[in-house]
């Protein structure tokens, strides 16, 4: 069969041939441990990961010490969220997040809840924005923290970072910004829209799985994070066990490309995105729009089909590779926590569909998905009984 | 100082260079079968399909006891996942460790029974950093809920008794977790006999010449660890995050190459060390550790009086030789080794531990050479230390 034609973007990403190019000498011959502080092996692998420390830094505007390198995001928030519930106790115990999170916070946070932290869920409007009046109401002396996402990987939604993050300054409330799906594609600058704490991962910007980031702000004050794993002390002790180094030189890398392309790209997958959506409206009708018009990530569509089963959908579009949730949850079959958020039902919910473009995606192929859409769409309204 | 390329390197036990086929095996994840494997499309499924297949084969190469394995971000957090993950699983209990464990596995177990509000057993090793059993059955009741232990030590090179501890755990201590940190041992010797004594063993792949970033916690109880990571959802609930398949395709092929060669590798590898533990004991003022306990067949250590570690260690690295002093997370932090204390070492003499470890891709030449630099290289340093 042939490859299908990928558009589950949000769910991953490949990896960019620049990254992989970056990352094969230390598969191979610079394969020290960036722990062996006593010979060149160590040497250079210390060098490559300092070299895309300040890289990642760099991108979100951030200094390298800030930078604690990851297994991946779920892990960056894990360590963001516990880490900082625990480091807090003696300050509150009280969080502020929202219904529309990636699972990785939501089931963080309720852990947490179980703990005996309180926890305000933030409620969205139709397009999946939160209200700042809101966010501040709902700070109080206890809030330690606020969690907000940058961009949802379901719908799009852009939250207004920097203004979320002047409410927290003000209010002296750490605030926490699972940056998955904004690193690389929409700008982000941690001292402009004052980020405390930042997770990221490489293989939602074009780098490998397996790793990821987070920025912790090292100064003004330093924010503290309880490490959430124990061993050899490696990032500050606040992530041990042995650097993937070529992974983490994938990260750097990943970076540097989406960095110098970023409006280009935005620019272009925009375009993109419009002619997929309006290709598709033009085609059938009973088609609307989950999440915002216009303040959106630039690559991601997410539609409803009025009266299409989303899952017979990809049935009948198997040359498409897309989703319809986010990748994580699609294992299950419950209705899509982000869409329930917007005020979908059940059944809007299961028959709405991701569509994830990215760098690699052409004209040539949404014009075809389009095609391949609206039949799939037609077919399956006509055999409906 | 000699080029990289042309060293002899002999720090395996830090980390081992990726096979050639293993990044073979690894390079389709990276390049066109980039898809989730969580995502229901057709390059999910075929993604997914790779992780089982890992699964399957790394579990095999354990041993023939059927279990389960989550797989992990490396050797670190397959220790604390154990560790904490079975330790919160029965709050309140005693957790016991020996002390020559991992950093990981001992910090780990220090935060474990932290939760508890108490302090975390440490059973007592002899002069060749073999668990001193009878130290071991005084630590253990009722009440112990989770005891953790290393097979292959990762410092002096010893295998542990982990079968005899296992016997004594399971009579003084019926409701205790048992886990095995064998990532050291792992793909060295035959786990056999560990895995049916054990409840969990954890694993790591860049110790296999697998790549950095994949490891495993396999376990044979009906009971599960509480997870570290909240999320996704992905490796049965007990590890949330986008799997790293390329990686962990590449530990299946790791764990593949190793399981064929072990046969031949291990008598191979036990003599080459037998060699250099012959021609460090003939130098004058040196004390190779482990004495003659079972062993590793891949790493030899040994206290070179009158010469700093890591002073050796750059001699014979601008001779073209890399090795090891202490573990490389310990060379990190600057702390002396708490496995070294645990033997009775002094401080001057845990400061002047080399480390050689050794792997399959070490020929009988990059042994000879060595052994030929090393009496002058110790000579020369002794000389610039007096």
């Amino acid at each position: 069969m042939e490859r299908p034609i990928y558009m589950d973007y949000q769910a991953t990403t490949p990896v960019d041939p620049r990254v992989l190019e970056a990352m094969l000498p230390y598969f191979s011959e610079r394969f020290g441990n960036a722990a062996s502080g006593g010979h060149a092996f160590g040497w250079e692998a210390q060098a490559a990961v300092k070299r895309a420390r300040e890289i990642c830094a760099k991108v979100l505007g951030a200094e390298p010490m800030e930078i604690v390198f990851t297994s991946g995001s779920t892990e960056g928030i894990g360590l963001a969220l516990k880490g900082a519930a625990e480091s807090c106790l003696q300050r509150g115990r009280h969080i502020v997040t929202c219904a529309t999170e990636h699972p990785a916070v939501i089931d963080t946070v309720r852990h947490l809840a179980a703990r005996g932290l309180e926890v305000t869920w933030l409620p969205v409007d139709r397009e999946g924005s939160i209200d700042l009046r809101q966010l501040a109401a709902a700070l109080t002396e206890r809030t330690i923290l606020v969690a907000l996402m940058a961009a949802n990987n379901e719908i799009g939604t852009l939250h207004p970072i920097a203004d979320i993050g002047r409410v927290c300054r003000e209010r002296g409330v750490l605030f926490f910004c699972d940056a998955t799906q904004g690193v690389g594609k929409i700008p982000i600058d941690v001292r402009r829209d004052a980020i405390d704490i930042l997770s990221f991962s490489a293989h939602k910007l074009y780098g490998p799985k397996g790793a990821g980031a987070l920025y912790v702000r090292g100064k003004d004050p330093p924010v503290r994070l309880a490490a959430q794993t124990q061993g050899g002390g490696q990032e500050r002790g606040m992530r041990p066990g042995t650097l993937n180094v070529p992974g983490i030189v994938g990260l750097g890398r990943a970076c540097e490309v989406a960095a110098e392309e970023l409006s280009t790209e935005a620019a272009r997958l925009t375009r993109l995105r419009r002619r997929l959506h309006d290709g598709i409206t033009r085609g059938v009708a009973g088609v609307a729009l989950n999440g915002p018009a216009e303040k959106r990530l630039p690559g991601n569509l997410n539609l409803w089909f009025e009266g299409v089963d989303s899952a017979a959908l990809m049935m009948e579009m198997k040359e498409v590779a897309v989703s319809s949730g986010s990748a994580c949850a699609s294992t299950e079959r419950e209705p899509s926590h982000v869409l329930k958020a917007i005020g979908a039902s059940d059944r809007q919910a299961h028959s709405s569909l991701r569509f994830g473009l990215g760098r690699m995606t052409t004209e040539w192929e949404v014009d075809r998905v389009v095609e391949l859409t609206v039949r799939a769409v037609r077919r399956l309204r006509e055999s409906a009984p | 100082m000699r080029s990289r390329a042309a060293s002899v390197y002999l720090d395996h036990a830090a980390s081992t260079p990726l096979d050639e086929t293993v990044l073979e095996a690894m390079l389709p994840y990276l390049r066109a079968e980039h898809a989730n494997p969580s995502a229901l499309h057709a390059p999910g499924v075929s993604a997914r399909r790779a992780l089982e297949a890992a699964r399957e084969r790394v579990l095999g190469a354990v041993s023939g006891r059927p279990g389960k394995l989550v797989f992990t971000s490396g050797g670190t957090e397959a220790n604390n996942l154990a560790i904490l993950g079975f330790g919160r699983a029965r709050p309140g209990g005693r957790i016991v460790c020996s002390a020559v464990e991992h950093p990981s596995a001992a910090r780990a177990a220090q935060a474990a029974a932290a939760e508890s509000g108490i302090a975390c057993a440490r059973v007592q090793v002899d002069a060749d950093g073999r668990f001193d059993l009878e130290h071991l059955a005084e630590q253990l009741s009722e009440k112990t809920s989770l005891v953790a232990l290393i097979h292959g030590q990762n410092e002096i090179g010893v295998l542990e008794p982990i079968a005899e501890a296992a016997e004594i755990v399971r009579r003084l201590a019926p409701r205790a977790h048992l886990h095995v940190d064998a990532v050291q041992s792992f793909g060295k010797v035959r786990l056999d006999g560990v895995a049916a004594a054990a409840d969990s063993l954890s694993l790591s792949a860049h110790k296999v010449h697998g790549p950095k970033g994949a490891g495993a916690l396999v376990f044979f109880t009906g009971a599960r660890p509480g997870p570290l990571l909240y999320g996704g959802g992905q490796e049965g609930g007990l590890r949330s995050g986008t799997e790293n398949v390329a990686a962990i395709a590449g530990f299946g092929r790791a764990v593949e190459l190793a399981r064929a060669s072990l046969a031949e590798q291990e008598p191979r590898l036990t003599g080459l060390c037998a060699r250099l533990r012959g021609a460090f004991g003939a130098l004058q003022g040196v004390l190779v550790l482990g004495g003659g306990a079972p062993r590793l067949p891949t790493i030899v250590a040994a206290v070179i009086e009158g010469a700093r570690g890591e002073i050796l260690q750059h001699h014979l690295e601008a001779r073209g030789f890399v090795i090891g002093t202490g573990s490389a997370c310990h060379a990190a932090s600057g702390a002396v080794s708490a496995t070294f204390e645990a033997i009775g070492l002094s401080i001057e003499q845990a400061r002047s531990v080399v480390r050689v470890s050794l792997a399959r891709s070490t020929t009988e030449s990059d042994v000879e050479r060595f052994l030929e630099e090393l009496p002058g290289a110790v000579l020369h340093v002794r000389e610039l230390l007096r």
